[in-house]
């Protein structure tokens, strides 16, 4: 399929779109949280596949691939805003109300402090959090994208674990949720 | 390499995190989305040497831009401002509830939004700004002066504007885009990396996404042209005093003032000119060959460009008969696609059956195809309207099986949930 949409086979390119698009938005999200550029920046994405799917000589790296442009064009975008934090991204300040969010007050609320604290990490350490953690992406996969080594990033997720935890840990709301999780209670 | 399994807390930390980073675009947005994915592809395949050249300026546009980002910055008071009448402004955004909103730009153009529409003002400049029609109908008076320069988009549509009188109206669920212009002209660009297509006054421009499909008419001859609408949409109410139609209906042409690589008289195969959205001009072309000598002699990619030609010209049969032809002289290896455009045609004229047919063949022929979900969607949609919900909850069944994640399960799921 990378090697056709390599060659211009449109389809190859749609079905590359379509299998992958809601994981690219998913990485998005994670590193912007509802910002309005996400849709053009999945575009800009998929446009750097198009351009570059000729530089991929193994097809079981286009995930890694795919994460490692996200990465950077979030990180861009992060620097050109940089007057807006991480996730808090509506003219407001405040975090938007989506229909996906946690439904119970406490949910969201540590939602939002966990957000917080996410934003306290460098563009890097949370990056490497949320495609390690959140995303669920192999090691190898994440020093690629991140194009660090891989010492580099085991070391950038046990600080990014240890803040995160540590942080949570001084957070009621966290304190709280952690403590109503149901698997905590079983 | 191996990293230590996180701990409990912190799998439940990213488990919040997930439930957040989930949200799906809806079907609409998806196909949206996709379309305007595509036709970014199709304009970039298509213009090599433009994307080089892009590339070559990059380095001197990005420091122009930084130039003009800075100086921009440095004196915002130039930019223009507005100002909203009817309903409340939040941000960018613009809302008209129950009575119309109106907003008035300081070059005193104005747009009316309908009451249910929803605009945002994305960018202003001291020669216009960028307006997004999110959803409903925009009556539009953009006041002319030397460099105006404002954009109005549509979902993948975009409408450059001078300086003229308008109405747009957009429908996000079915996307598709109604224009009708009053004064001056307009330029028009649309999903599949169509256009621009040039839209004068009097003269309205019809665009479905959904059924890649994109008409200029005249305002008071509708239908004249003997092809079905490409909308539905009724006569909208704002538009009573439209002058005379100064051209007769036609299928729209790109502009003639845009440079392309045809117009530098470089001769490309019908491929690329479908990229470029010379579609009338290949139906042209093959007419002037001789359509059934074209069917019997034509390479496999030409029939291929025939056939959508066709289907964006609304030549249904000229587009069946090229696919046919492709799925007879080339086999299956051309022929899978074809299949499944076949039931397509078949499923917009109503013809259940035969697309339902249609889609059983892609999917027997292509079972892993990158149509695979749309074939089966396909057949799901066609066999729900032919036998009713019950016949189609198998498929629906084996949809949400195959494609928990695809676009069509709310569909799906309605079949499931109406059985």
């Amino acid at each position: 399929m990378v090697a056709a949409a390599a060659g211009g086979d449109r389809e190859a390119i749609g079905a590359v779109w379509d299998r992958y698009s809601p994981f690219v938005r998913s990485v998005l999200r994670s590193a912007l949280g509802s910002s309005n550029v996400i849709d053009d920046l999945v575009q800009e994405v998929f446009l750097a596949f198009v351009r570059g799917a000729k530089n991929i000589s193994d097809g079981s790296l286009l995930r890694s691939y795919l994460a490692g442009v996200a990465v950077r064009l979030a990180a861009m975008e992060i620097r050109r805003n940089k007057v807006r934090r991480w996730v808090t991204l509506s003219p407001t300040g405040e975090l938007p109300e989506q229909p996906s969010m946690p439904r119970d007050v406490f949910g969201r609320e540590a939602l939002r402090t966990l957000e917080r604290i996410l934003a306290k990490l460098s563009t890097r350490r949370r990056m490497a959090f949320v495609l390690r953690d959140v995303e669920g992406l192999e090691m190898l996969d994440v020093a690629a994208a991140l194009a660090i080594s891989e010492s580099t990033l085991r070391r950038e997720l046990m600080r990014a674990r240890e803040q995160v935890l540590a942080s949570a840990s001084r957070e009621p709301a966290l304190v709280d949720f952690l403590q109503r999780d149901p698997r905590r209670e079983s | 390499m191996s990293d230590p399994v996180p701990g409990n807390e912190l799998q439940q930390l990213a488990e919040l995190l997930r439930s957040k980073a989930r949200p799906e675009p809806s079907d609409g947005e998806h196909r949206m989305q996709r379309a305007t994915f595509m036709a970014r592809v199709d304009s970039a395949l298509a213009e090599p040497n433009r994307a080089k050249n892009r590339l070559i300026w990059a380095i001197p546009a990005l420091m122009a831009a930084a130039l003009v980002g800075f100086v921009a910055f440095h004196s915002s008071h130039r930019a223009l401002s507005f100002e909203v009448a009817g309903a409340q402004r939040d941000g960018d955004y613009v809302r008209a509830s129950d009575a119309p909103a109106k907003l008035t730009f300081s070059d005193q153009t104005t747009v009316l939004g309908a009451p249910g529409a929803r605009l945002r003002v994305e960018a202003l400049t001291e020669h216009g700004a960028r307006v997004l029609v999110e959803r409903g109908q925009a009556d539009v008076h953009v006041v002319h002066r030397s460099s105006t320069a404002w954009t109005f988009v549509a979902g993948s549509f975009e409408v450059a504007v001078t300086g003229t009188r308008f109405s747009l109206d957009w429908d996000p669920t079915h996307e598709t885009l109604e224009l009708a212009l009053r004064e001056g002209s307009v330029e028009v660009r649309g999903a599949a990396g169509t256009g621009p297509w040039s839209v004068r006054a009097g003269q309205r421009f019809l665009g479905d996404v959904q059924h890649a499909s994109m008409r200029v008419s005249d305002l008071h001859d509708e239908g004249a042209s003997g092809t079905p609408p490409a909308v539905t949409s009724p006569e909208p109410a704002t538009i009573p005093n439209a002058p005379t139609a100064p051209a007769p209906a036609t299928t729209p042409e790109p502009s003639p003032t845009l440079e392309t690589p045809h117009a530098t008289g470089k001769a490309d195969g019908w491929e690329q000119r479908i990229a470029r959205g010379e579609f009338a001009q290949i139906v042209a072309a093959a007419e002037a060959r001789g359509t059934a000598n074209c069917l019997s002699s034509c390479s496999a990619s030409d029939l291929r460009a025939l056939s959508d030609a066709a289907r964006y010209t609304g030549k249904v049969e000229l587009a069946q008969q090229s696919l046919l032809a492709l799925r007879k002289r080339f086999g299956a290896s051309q022929g899978r696609d074809a299949a499944f455009l076949l039931g397509r045609l078949e499923e917009r004229r109503g013809a259940w059956g035969a697309a339902s047919g249609w889609y059983d063949t892609y999917l027997r022929e292509a079972p892993a195809g990158a149509f695979a979900a749309e074939a089966l969607a396909g057949k799901m949609r066609t066999v729900r309207a032919a036998s009713g919900v019950a016949a189609a909850v198998p498929l629906a069944r084996a949809y949400l099986e195959r494609f928990p994640k695809g676009v069509h399960v709310n569909t799906a799921r309605e079949i499931l949930a109406g059985q």
